[in-house]
C-alpha cells in the first residue's frame, strides 16, 4: 500500500469513525481481501459486514462450490462477478461404489451456459462427480477464449471425442487432467488435435485412457511443450516410449509411466534408467502397471527426491516393495497393494521415517477364499516406523482393538483414518468383540481427525465415542454399524464441525434422521442408503427444513442432499 | 434411453424401471432356468402396482433439475434366487469342471475368456448363505410398497440392482462382482456379493479387470492360479510368470506352505524362517506324504512336472498340494511316474 493511500485511509477512519461504518477505500479493502486465498477465511470476512461482503464478492476469483446442487450458477454469478476459476461437485461419493442410480444428476451443462454468459474469460474448471458430454465438453472449448485447466475426477457421459474437441480448441490450455472417469474411450486419435503451434501444456493426464494413443502425435507434443511438468501416461505407452519422452522432458515433476513391464534388452534397459534418473526434479511416480521385480530396479536412481509413490497398480511381493523403499528415503506419501503383505508394510516402517500417508488397496476385494493382503501387524508396523503418518487407507481382513489402540498411541496426529475390514460387520479377531475400543481409541487419541471411516462389528457405543470425543470431525463414513437410532443420535448430537455425514446398511431409522435437524445446516450432505428411514421420514424432514435439499427414492438409496450457502463451502477435499 | 439388461453373478436379467416393470422380464433374456422366472415375475407384478402408485406419490424431488425419478431396476430376492437357483443358471453355458455343490461360472456376457472358474462351495449352504447375506440389505423395488411405514424386514438379498455405468466395459464390471485377479470368468466367493462393498472405486476395479482381459488375450502379462493345500486353511495365488522353471516354483511353494505343515506361524500367518522347516516341507513334497498335482485345461488333475516348464504354465489352471494317498484320483499314468518318483 502507498503511504499516501494509507494517510487517507486514517483520515477516513478518523472521520467516520462516529459512523461507525468500515471505512476502507473499497480498492484498498478488495486489494487485500484479493490476497486471502482459502476459502474458509473467506467466508468469515464476507459476514463481518455489508462492505466487507462486497468487497470479498468483488475480489474473489475462485468459487469452489461443494455440493452442485446447493446453490444455482445464476446465484454464483450474481454475487461474484469476477470469476477465473470454478471447483464443482455434484453426486454423492457413493456413487463411485455403483450406489446412486445412472443419470442421477449433477449435469454441467447448465453451469456452463451461464458461465459463458457471464465469465467469458473463465480459466478453469475443475470437476468432480459431475456428468458432462461431449457436446457441454465442445461448448466449453468454444465458449471460453481463456481457457486453461479443465480437470475431471470421478465423471462421466463423455467420450474421447470430447477431449479431441477440447485439444482442438483450447488454445491457451495448460492442464487436462482426466481422472477415473466413466469416459467412453473410442480411441487416442485425440491427441493429435492438438495443433502444432501449442506448447503451452503444463499437465496432462490421461492415465484413465485404455486405448492406444497415437504415440508419435504424443511425442511430439511432449517435445514442445518445454513446460510440461506433469505426464501420466496410460498402460498403452510401453517402457521403450516412455524412455524416448523422458528423454525430451527431463524437467518432468510428476511422472506417471505407462505399463511397466517389456523385454528390454540390456541397453533399452540402461537408457531406461538412465532417462529415469535425469529427472532431478521428479517428485511424484505413479503408473507402473504390472511393475515387477525386474524393472523395478530401473527405478532405484530415480528415487531419491520422490515424496509420493504409487504402486497401487503394481502387484509387488514383499521383497520387492522392501528393495525400492530403500531408495526412497524421502518418502511423504505411499501407495500400495496389500499383495506386499505384513512384510512389505514392515519394510515401510524400516525405510520411511518421513511417511505421512499410506494407502493399501486389497488385490483381491472380492475373494474371500484367499486370505493374502495385509492384517493388523502391517499397519502396526508402520505405526511404529512412521510416526508423522496423519493419513491411512486400510483395507484389510482382520483387526484388533488393542493394536488400532497402539498405532494411535504412536500416531496421535491422524487427520484421516479409513478403516476397512473387508468383511462387514467382524469383530475383533482375537477377543470375538465388537471394534468399538478401536474406534473409541481413534478419536480420543487423535484429536485433529478431519475425516473418519468405520468398520468391522460395532455398537452404538462407537457413535458414542465419535460424538463425544471427535470435536473436529467433517467426515463420517459408516456402513454395516450401529445397533439402533441411538448411535446416529450421538453422532449428530456431538462432532460439531461434522459437514458429510455417509451411511449405508444400518439399523438408524426415521427418529435418528429427524434428531439432525439443527445440525443439516451446517452440513454440505447426508447421505443414508439401506437404513430405516421411510418415505413419512423423509417427508417429515423435508417439511421441517424446507430450505434443504431432500431426494428420496423408494427402495433406492435415500440421499439427502442438504442446502449449504456458498459462504459456508469448504476447502478441496482430498478425496 | 433403454436400459441395457443387466446380468447378476446368477445370471439372471434384472427388470427394467419401476414404471416399466409391468413389462417384465423380456423373454428375450438369456437367464435363468425357467422355474425362476414366474416366481420373480410373480412378485414384481405384484409389487410394482403398489409401488408405482406409492412412489408417484411420495415422489420427492426437490432441487433435481427436470429430472424424472430415474429409472430403477427391482433387485431380485435372494430367496427366490436361492430355491431357484441351484442348478446352473446359465443356460447355454456349459459349465466343465463343475465341482457338485459349487457355485456356477460366470456367463457367456463374459468375452474372451477360456474358461470357468468355479469357486468350491467350501461346503457352505445356500442357508449360510443367506446368514451371511444378512448383513446386506435388500434394494428395489420393495422398499417402497405399500408397508413403507415399516422398517424393513426382509434381509435376503442379493445384489442391488442400481445403474449401469456408462463404461463400455462388458456387463462383468458393473458391479463388485467380477473378481479382479485371474484370467478366467470366476463366480464371486461363497458368499453374498455386496454392491459397492468393499467401497473401491470402479476405476481401480476396471483396472484389475481390464487386467485380466490383456491376460487371456494376449498370454502376457500375470499368470494367477491358485494354490490350495490340503488342510491349510486357504489358499494362495501365484504368478506363474515370476518363476522360469520346476525348481523356482516348487521352492518358493515350499516357502509359501512350510507354516501349514510344521505349523510354525507367527499370529500373522508368515511363514516361519526356520530353514529347516523348508528342508522338512521339500522331504514332505518328494516323499510320500504330499504331491503337487495342477487342474489342466481339460478338466483334468495332472502330476506337476510331467510336461515342459512352458506347457505347464499354459494349460494349468489350478494347483492343489494333495496327500499323497489321495493321489490315486490321479490318471494312472501319473500315479505311475509318482511311484517312480518316489
Amino acid at each position: 500500500m502507498e503511504s499516501s493511500e494509507l494517510k487517507r485511509s486514517k483520515d477516513s477512519v478518523n472521520s467516520c469513525e462516529s459512523a461507525r461504518r468500515s471505512s476502507f477505500p473499497d480498492e484498498v479493502l478488495e486489494r487485500v481481501l484479493s490476497l486471502l486465498k482459502s476459502h474458509r477465511d473467506r467466508s468469515s470476512v464476507s459476514l463481518v459486514c455489508k462492505d466487507w461482503y462486497n468487497a470479498e464478492r468483488w475480489s474473489r476469483t475462485h468459487v469452489f462450490i461443494g455440493n452442485c446442487y446447493s446453490v444455482s450458477p445464476e446465484i454464483v454469478a450474481r454475487r461474484f462477478p469476477r470469476i477465473r476459476s470454478v471447483t464443482l461437485k455434484g453426486k454423492p461419493r457413493f456413487s463411485d461404489f455403483n450406489l446412486v442410480p445412472e443419470n442421477w444428476g449433477a449435469d454441467i451443462h447448465a453451469w456452463l451456459v451461464v458461465f459463458a454468459a457471464k465469465y467469458p474469460f473463465l480459466e478453469e474448471l475443475r470437476l468432480k462427480r459431475m456428468a458432462i458430454s461431449d457436446e457441454s465438453l465442445e461448448f466449453l472449448a468454444v465458449s471460453f477464449p481463456n481457457f486453461k485447466a479443465l480437470s475431471l475426477l470421478s465423471c462421466d457421459g463423455f467420450s474421447t471425442n470430447g477431449l479431441a474437441a477440447i485439444a482442438t480448441h483450447c488454445k491457451n490450455l495448460t492442464e487436462l487432467d482426466i481422472q477415473e472417469n466413466g469416459i467412453d474411450d473410442i480411441g487416442g486419435s485425440w491427441l493429435s488435435c492438438f495443433p502444432e503451434s501449442f506448447t503451452t501444456l503444463e499437465v496432462l493426464n490421461f492415465a484413465n485412457l485404455t486405448s492406444d494413443i497415437n504415440f508419435d502425435a504424443l511425442e511430439k507434443l511432449v517435445g514442445r511443450c518445454k513446460s510440461m511438468k506433469v505426464l501420466k501416461l496410460n498402460r498403452s505407452v510401453s517402457l521403450e516410449q516412455l524412455q524416448r519422452l523422458l528423454v525430451n522432458a527431463p524437467q518432468l515433476a510428476e511422472l506417471g509411466t505407462g505399463l511397466f513391464s517389456q523385454e528390454l534388452t540390456i541397453r533399452e534397459y540402461e537408457e531406461l534408467e538412465s532417462a529415469l534418473s535425469n529427472c532431478k526434479n521428479m517428485h511424484t511416480l505413479s503408473g507402473l502397471w504390472d511393475a515387477t521385480g525386474i524393472y523395478l530396479t530401473a527405478l532405484y536412481l530415480a528415487c531419491t527426491h520422490l515424496t509420493f509413490l504409487n504402486l497401487s497398480y503394481a502387484a509387488l511381493q514383499s521383497v520387492e516393495l522392501a528393495k525400492l523403499l530403500a531408495h526412497c528415503p524421502q518418502l511423504k506419501r505411499l501407495w500400495v497393494l496389500d499383495t506386499v503383505e505384513d512384510k512389505g508394510l514392515e519394510a515401510v516402517g524400516l525405510n520411511c521415517p518421513l511417511l505421512e500417508e499410506l494407502r493399501v488397496f486389497p488385490a483381491d476385494p472380492f475373494d474371500d477364499e484367499i486370505v493374502h493382503g495385509v492384517t493388523e501387524a502391517g499397519f502396526v508396523a508402520v505405526s511404529f516406523g512412521c510416526p508423522r503418518l496423519h493419513y491411512v487407507l486400510y483395507f484389510c481382513r482382520q483387526m484388533t482393538n488393542a493394536a488400532v489402540a497402539t498405532i494411535v498411541q504412536n500416531c496421535p496426529d491422524f487427520t484421516h483414518f479409513r478403516l476397512c475390514i473387508m468383511n462387514p460387520g467382524q469383530p475383533d479377531y482375537l477377543t470375538n468383540e465388537p471394534m468399538d475400543e478401536a474406534f473409541g481409541a481413534v478419536v480420543r487419541t487423535c484429536t485433529k481427525l478431519q475425516r473418519l471411516s468405520v468398520s468391522g462389528l460395532l455398537t452404538d457405543l462407537t457413535f458414542e465415542y465419535i460424538g463425544r470425543y471427535a470435536k473436529n470431525l467433517e467426515t463420517l463414513s459408516v456402513a454395516f454399524a450401529g445397533r439402533s437410532d441411538w448411535g446416529m443420535q450421538c453422532v449428530l448430537g456431538g462432532c460439531p464441525k461434522l459437514r458429510k455425514l455417509e451411511i449405508r446398511d444400518c439399523p438408524f431409522g426415521n427418529a435418528a434422521l429427524l434428531s439432525g435437524l439443527e445440525k443439516y445446516e451446517s452440513m454440505r450432505s447426508l447421505w443414508m442408503s439401506a437404513c430405516n428411514v421411510t418415505m413419512n421420514g423423509c417427508r417429515l424432514l423435508a417439511r421441517e427444513m424446507p430450505r434443504l435439499n431432500v431426494e428420496a427414492r423408494g427402495g433406492m438409496p435415500r440421499h439427502l442432499s442438504l442446502l449449504s450457502e456458498m459462504l459456508g463451502t469448504r476447502q478441496t477435499e482430498n478425496h | 434411453m433403454s436400459t441395457p439388461l443387466e446380468h447378476d453373478y446368477i445370471g439372471l436379467a434384472e427388470t427394467s424401471s419401476v414404471e416399466r416393470s409391468s413389462e417384465k422380464i423380456p423373454s428375450s433374456s438369456s437367464s435363468s432356468s425357467s422355474s425362476s422366472i414366474p416366481s420373480i415375475e410373480d412378485k414384481t407384478s405384484r409389487t410394482t402396482n403398489d409401488t408405482y402408485l406409492n412412489l408417484k406419490e411420495t415422489e420427492l424431488s426437490l432441487g433435481l433439475p427436470g429430472s424424472q425419478p430415474p429409472e430403477r431396476k427391482l433387485s431380485l430376492f435372494g430367496k427366490d434366487l436361492e430355491t431357484n437357483d441351484k442348478s446352473n443358471g446359465f443356460p447355454g453355458c456349459p459349465l466343465k469342471n463343475l465341482v457338485s455343490g459349487a457355485k456356477r461360472g460366470f456367463s457367456d456376457a463374459i468375452d474372451g475368456y477360456n474358461g470357468k472358474w468355479v469357486f468350491s462351495m467350501n461346503g457352505k449352504s445356500d442357508v449360510e448363505l443367506a446368514k451371511g447375506a444378512v448383513l446386506a440389505s435388500p434394494r428395489g423395488g420393495l422398499d417402497a410398497k405399500s408397508n413403507s411405514q415399516q422398517p424393513r424386514t426382509s434381509v435376503s438379498v442379493m445384489k442391488q440392482a442400481v445403474g449401469v455405468p456408462q463404461s463400455p466395459k462388458p456387463v462383468q464390471d458393473e458391479q463388485n462382482l467380477v473378481p479382479p485377479v485371474n484370467e478366467h470368468a470366476s463366480a464371486p466367493a461363497a458368499k453374498a456379493q455386496v454392491v459397492g462393498w468393499p467401497p473401491i472405486r470402479s476405476f481401480r476395479k476396471n483396472s484389475m479387470t481390464s487386467n485380466l482381459a490383456k491376460n487371456s488375450d494376449e498370454g502376457a502379462g500375470c499368470i494367477y492360479v491358485k494354490v490350495s493345500m490340503d488342510g491349510a486353511p486357504y489358499l494362495r495365488k501365484v504368478d506363474l510368470k515370476t518363476y522360469n522353471n520346476y525348481m523356482d516354483f516348487s521352492s518358493a511353494l515350499e516357502k509359501m506352505f512350510s507354516c501349514f505343515t510344521i505349523g510354525q506361524c507367527n499370529s500373522n500367518g508368515l511363514p516361519a524362517r526356520d530353514g529347516l522347516s523348508e528342508s522338512r516341507l521339500m522331504d514332505l513334497l518328494h516323499g510320500s506324504e504330499y504331491v503337487l498335482t495342477y487342474e489342466d485345461k481339460d478338466g483334468d488333475w495332472m502330476l506337476v512336472g510331467d510336461v515342459p516348464w512352458e506347457m505347464f504354465t499354459d494349460s494349468c489352471r489350478r494347483l492343489r498340494i494333495m496327500k499323497g494317498s489321495e493321489a490315486t484320483t490321479l490318471a494312472p499314468r501319473a500315479m505311475e511316474k509318482c511311484k517312480n518318483q518316489n
